[in-house]
């Protein structure tokens, strides 16, 4: 076989492989993301479920970590400032990695009559 | 050349674990919705291993109930006097613990695509509107 032939396949199994790789990357880091979005989705709504279980919600809530899959996540619940006679309070739950503040987070309202 | 498959045959095994761990967390998701709805609205009678009722008073000397329980890698729910529908498939087991400080939890296993359990973490946190009996 000419050395050609040999350059020419290395460089048709480089550009295959360099696909291949990149597509299973890709798919890696995209359920990785998805894992930890699915994550913060449940245990913003179990610190929504465990506030209202109470008859009373008290502002300030005290933020609280857990950790999930070996990664530690930080709950914090926010009361935003509603109008005195609009007879509810708003909680807002934010839940983000303790490793990395700087992520997506996923903030859900509630609101108690 | 050499260290090029191994790198991509552990990428593959990576990729197609986690894959199964997202469909089977998938599986376990349409599970909660249908009981966190029911929890919300009645009252727990008995929770236990694969087994949860939940009851309503209907009216007077009448009281609607659902029931949920697995089947074959299914979770059914049956309403009183309805025939037992799907819920959710891949649900391996579930355990529902009794009503403690104003929350119900339930724990669920799932069955992944390749026969593996993942159990759902975190458990599912429930807080009954009509309060705990």
């Amino acid at each position: 076989m000419g050395l050609v032939e040999v350059l020419v396949a290395s460089a048709l199994m480089a550009v295959a492989l360099v696909v291949l790789l990149g597509s299973l990357s890709s798919l890696l880091l995209g359920a990785r993301v998805a894992e930890r979005r699915t994550v913060e989705m449940r245990l913003a709504r179990n610190q929504i479920e465990r506030l209202m279980a109470p008859q009373t919600i008290s502002c300030p809530v005290p933020t609280v970590t857990q950790s999930v899959d070996h990664v530690t996540y930080s709950i914090e619940t926010t009361c935003p400032p509603v109008p005195s006679s609009a007879g509810y309070i708003e909680l807002k739950v934010t839940v983000h990695p303790l490793q990395d503040p700087s992520s997506q987070t996923l903030v859900i309202d509630r609101v108690q009559q | 050349m050499a260290a090029i498959f191994p790198v991509f045959f552990l990428l593959y095994r990576v990729e197609v674990t986690w894959g199964d761990s997202t469909q089977a967390h998938a599986s376990g998701l349409l599970a909660e919705e249908s009981l966190l709805r029911d929890l919300r609205v009645y009252q727990v009678q008995t929770a236990d291993h694969n087994s949860l009722v939940l009851t309503s008073p209907a009216g007077p000397n009448q009281t609607y109930s659902v029931t949920y329980s697995v089947d074959s890698g299914r979770l059914m729910r049956t309403a009183s006097g309805s025939p037992p529908t799907v819920v959710a498939h891949g649900i391996k087991e579930f355990t529902a613990y009794p009503c403690s400080l104003g929350l119900v939890r339930v724990a669920i296993v799932t069955l992944g695509t390749t026969g593996t359990a993942v159990s759902l973490e975190p458990r599912l946190s429930i807080a009954p509107r009509q309060g705990c009996p």
